[in-house]
């Protein structure tokens, strides 16, 4: 096995994980500019003459997967890439799945997706013979299969949610890499071309944030039939990686100097920021901050510098997926702010967008604090704040009384510019929005459940910047839906003499919106799927059980003190110095 | 902040139901909601709130929000009598009901499919309360859990620590979990902000005793660290062990004779007061007072705010609920803040009232009322002095391994009296 397959496995596991917060989705969906970025920021040390990063990297697959008496080799499963210390990083397989979705993204966007059009994509990236038809019988499909099914224990057990998924009838084994294929090539080019033509028609502006550019997409009949098909199907997994995605060439097309806008490809990308909400209960103010956030898949930045108006601010990573706030309040949320990153990483700007309204979710690391962010769109069933200025309110109030949304009160927010209110702890209260009229459609479809059923796990003893919760005290198991009965099925993942193992520990039936209390459980590390009896939806939901013994003291961002009355301080038992 | 709507109720125009209750309220919300369902009343009855009374002992409120005109059935009204409730026959309006509802309450909400429950997270309250004297002695493990949460987490909010200690089943309310709150500082393992709303865990120390020889383990701390060291459980129970020996572990630093050193540098009672902070009061008006009488705090008008006492003051704004106790300093027209003991002994010792506190000489042990506890950094003393929490008994407290040099000072620094009782005489 060469050093070079190990290297390209490595760096393709890192990039398609990174950033990723626990329980977020995993796609491996390479294509020709994520190879070559990839090969010019992590293998061109070892490989300073190699400019086809795609040759090297499918040299490579094909030296390592297939024999030189052209026979596929079986060494593939149960096959880890180690690190120096011998921890198992990833399946060994991660380099040939990856060359599969390769094949997958090659085709055309007009070429109907069968069988036969994916094999012989994939004959190419394997170097075979590509006037032969068929499956190649070096690569059988049940191997195949095993490999996509290993891969996907992998990504679970580690705490994401996997993705890859067996097709039906023909699409049986090849749909396994055409899920991870977001956006192919022909796709890419079409939407850069449409966006290019919106904002030069005025019907599309520059500066809006994902959501809104996701619901315009969906209502303006304009984008290309299998995103717009894509993004209408809010209960598939891949919403929000494909949102990403589409999002990633909007916020990329910048002016050349003959003012057309064009794809600057993965050179000058920008990063984006949402609201952070900050409420003073002594003070008895409330702020809200820009709070950028990390790109998916990109190199890891521990450190942001940014600069605007001469201020130049330094961001420390805050979260998986987030840096920390700016630490200047927003007047105006309306208004769009830029700034310019200083340090070559390969952004350009960090852009907030400006909003006339704005959907805030708990903070999802600390459920009892009194933050709101943009962390994600509201789940069924769980509570949001809506920002919005105040001529949303009269139609807040037509929602609440087709009883589709509900919400605890409502405040003037007196520290911004301009009239805005905030709807505090709204909740959907009604899964079907089928057919509702709106005055403001943007504000509809950011309201609009976008997922049919969703688990949420609630109570419990969980540790704030650690991921789950103490196993003497799980979560309560809840789903929220449309009113049924709900199956749900609790796994268990093990990792025994180098296999994984994911075992099915408890099967229940749960009623939507009714609490479930899981059976006592060792700490490790399982998966919650809910399904539907009769229609094809699913929510499945990682579930981390520490025990005591495994505690992790975290750091300590503020430490307070008792100031005494002579001026010294007291830290528990440690007099200090003067305060 | 200002309050511009309740909502719903101007397009629906409702009815309200009510009752008194002490039942726990998430649980009588599920059955009402299993009866409304049952009985098919989702089209007329639309709404449950509770609302909790001042106090933790006060019952809760809770309203039936029904179309108007509706007639409760037998078989409905039954129901409420065989789950224990009595239903008010008067029914209240929309402005009666937003009037007694402050910002916690449980939805029931009609039709399907979501059934919305929710309490938004406790607002938060500097109130100590004068009514919180006596907590139900629980588990220790509960408690020795509780601390190894902290010492993981480092800080937090008041909200997050409140909701630990309910998930730990330690407290059921926001009084109580200040009470542990309290007794975590007392013992030396955590800080709280100066305003209240904030913790920090306490970096690790070993602390001498100040009569015995040994010591005891204060501060952050983790399950393992405390492998080889002696384990003892608080007095009535109610905090986490006490971890002890009388060698220093090698994973603790040694901080000394902390009590008698931290009791040096205390200045009297006076002094104290003088150092205490102040809080900016803006226009009397914007707050509702009441003053302490000794017992129990009474109602008064802004005008009748002259004279020097402990006050509780409530700020007008509906959206940030919550009050606080000052000590109005009238010759300087000062509103000092301190915590809620402290206040209280301020009160009884700048009114002259007698304070007698008993030292048991054969048990070492200071006695005092409960109703005398002292300022909280004079209590930090008595407790690291030994490791332990005091025994509570018959509304008195009990501090162990207090040395009489110890007593002679803090009845000094105290301006109070200390009798000494031998009960082996």
């Amino acid at each position: 096995m060469s050093l070079a397959y190990k290297q390209w496995t490595d760096a393709l596991y890192q990039y398609f994980t990174r950033n990723i917060p626990v329980g977020g989705e995993v796609f491996l969906s390479v294509d020709q500019a994520i190879l070559d970025e990839i090969g010019e920021q992590v293998l061109k040390p070892h490989y300073p003459n190699v400019t086809d990063w795609q040759a090297h990297f499918l040299s490579q697959v094909q030296a390592f997967v297939i024999n030189k008496n052209k026979k596929y080799t079986q060494r593939l499963e149960y096959n880890w890439l180690k690190s120096t210390e011998n921890k198992v990083i990833c399946p060994m397989a991660v380099g040939y799945l990856a060359a599969q979705v390769l094949a997958a993204h090659r085709m055309k966007r007009d070429e109907e997706v069968t069988e036969a059009a994916y094999i012989i994509r994939l004959r190419d990236v394997m170097g075979l013979n590509p006037n032969n038809t068929g499956r190649p019988s070096e690569l059988k499909a049940e191997t195949d299969e095993k490999l996509w099914a290993l891969w996907n224990a992998w990504i679970e057990s580690e705490g994401w949610l996997s993705t890859a998924h067996r097709g039906q009838g023909n699409y049986r084994y090849i749909n396994y890499p055409i899920s991870q294929a977001l956006l192919r090539d022909g796709d890419k080019e079409r939407l850069r071309i449409e966006f290019q033509n919106h904002i030069r028609a005025g019907s599309l502006r520059r500066n809006w944030d994902q959501d809104h550019l996701a619901h315009w997409l969906i209502r303006s009949k304009r984008a290309s039939s299998k995103v717009k098909s894509m993004l209408e199907q809010p209960g598939t997994s891949r919403y929000n990686a494909l949102i990403e995605s589409v999002y990633e060439i909007y916020i990329s097309l910048e002016k050349n100097q003959t003012d057309i806008l064009e794809l600057d490809s993965n050179i000058q990308r920008n990063l984006t920021a949402g609201l952070f909400r900050y409420e003073h209960l002594i003070k008895e103010t409330i702020r809200y901050y820009p709070y950028p956030r990390q790109a998916r898949r990109t190199n890891l930045m521990k450190e942001l510098m940014i600069e605007h108006q001469g201020q130049v601010h330094i961001l420390k990573q805050e979260r998986t997926g987030w840096f920390e706030r700016i630490p200047i309040p927003i007047l105006n949320p309306a208004q769009g702010i830029e700034w310019k990153i200083k340090e070559l990483t390969g952004f350009n700007k960090l852009i907030l967008p400006g909003a006339e309204f704005w959907v805030l979710v708990r903070d999802p690391d600390y459920p009892d604090s009194h933050h709101w962010g943009t962390w994600h769109r509201p789940a069924p069933g769980e509570h949001f704040m809506l920002l919005c200025q105040a001529k949303y309110r009269s139609e807040m109030e037509r929602l609440q009384g087709l009883k589709l949304i509900d919400w605890s009160d409502v405040f003037e927010v007196d520290d911004l510019q301009g009239d805005w209110l905030e709807f505090e702890n709204c909740l959907v209260t009604n899964l079907d929005w089928e057919g509702v009229f709106a005055s403001n459609t943007d504000l509809l479809d950011a309201l609009m459940p976008h997922l049919q059923i969703s688990i949420s796990l609630t109570g419990g003893l969980k540790l704030p910047e650690q991921e789950g919760w103490l196993a003497t005290h799980p979560p309560l198991v809840q789903v929220s839906g449309v009113n049924t009965q709900i199956e749900i099925l609790l796994f268990q993942f093990l990792l025994v003499d180098e296999k994984i193992e994911k075992k099915q520990v408890f099967e229940t039936k749960l009623e939507t919106n009714q609490s479930l209390n899981l059976p006592p459980l060792q700490p490790g590390r399982y998966l919650i799927e809910a399904n539907h009896p009769h229609l094809d939806y699913r929510a499945r939901r990682n579930l981390l059980l520490s025990s005591w013994d495994e505690l992790k003291p975290a750091p300590i961002k503020q430490h307070y003190k008792t100031t005494l009355p002579n001026g010294e301080s007291i830290q528990g038992v440690w007099i200090g110095a003067q305060a | 902040m200002n309050s511009i709507s309740q909502n719903k109720k101007k397009v629906l125009n409702l009815e309200y139901l009510f009752f008194e209750t002490k039942k726990e309220p998430t649980q009588l919300a599920e059955r009402i909601r299993g009866m409304v369902q049952q009985q098919k009343l989702g089209d007329k009855v639309l709404r449950f709130y509770v609302q909790k009374g001042a106090s933790h002992r006060d019952p809760y409120w809770a309203f039936l929000a029904v179309l108007p005109n509706t007639v409760l059935s037998p078989v409905t009204l039954s129901f409420f009598k065989d789950i224990g409730i009595h239903l008010h026959k008067e029914r209240l309006s929309e402005k009666e009901v937003s009037k007694m509802l402050s910002k916690r309450y449980l939805s029931l909400d009609h039709p399907d499919p979501i059934l919305a429950y929710y309490t938004p997270p406790q607002k938060f309250s500097q109130s100590w309360g004068p009514e919180i004297s006596e907590i139900t002695p629980t588990q220790t493990e509960g408690y020795n859990q509780l601390l190894y949460w902290l010492s993981v987490t480092g800080m937090g909010s008041w909200n997050s620590f409140h909701a630990v200690c309910e998930k730990l089943q330690l407290a059921h309310s926001p009084a109580s979990s200040r009470y542990i709150l309290r007794e975590l500082y007392l013992l030396g393992h955590l800080e709280i902000s100066p305003e209240g709303s904030h913790w920090s865990i306490s970096p690790s120390g070993w602390v001498q005793n100040d009569l015995e020889d040994g010591g005891y383990w204060a501060g952050r701390r983790l399950p393992q660290q405390g492998n080889k060291l002696t384990k003892i459980a608080m007095p009535n129970g109610n905090g986490p062990e006490r971890w002890g020996q009388t060698v220093p572990p090698d994973s603790a630093e040694n901080a000394g004779k902390v009590a008698e050193n931290l009791f040096e540098i205390l200045p009297d009672v006076q002094g104290w007061k003088n150092a205490l902070p102040e809080k900016k009061l803006d226009q009397l008006v914007n707050y509702q007072f009441e003053r302490w009488n000794g017992q129990k705090f009474e109602k008064l008008e802004h005008h009748q705010i002259k004279e020097t006492a402990l006050y509780r003051v409530t700020p007008n704004s509906r959206r940030f609920v919550r009050e606080f106790q000052l000590y109005f300093d009238a010759n300087n027209k000062r509103w000092l803040q301190a915590d809620w003991n402290g206040l209280r002994f301020l009160s009884d010792w700048e009114m002259g009232n007698e304070m007698e506190w008993i030292y048991l000489t054969d048990k070492a042990s200071l006695c005092l009322p409960l109703t005398q506890r002292p300022p909280r950094i004079y209590e930090k003393v008595l407790v690291l002095a030994s490791g332990y929490l005091p025994y509570q008994q018959n509304n008195w407290l009990y501090y162990q391994g207090i040395s009489e040099n110890l007593v002679k000072k803090l009845s000094q620094k105290l301006d109070l009296r200390i009798r000494k009782e031998d009960r082996n005489v």
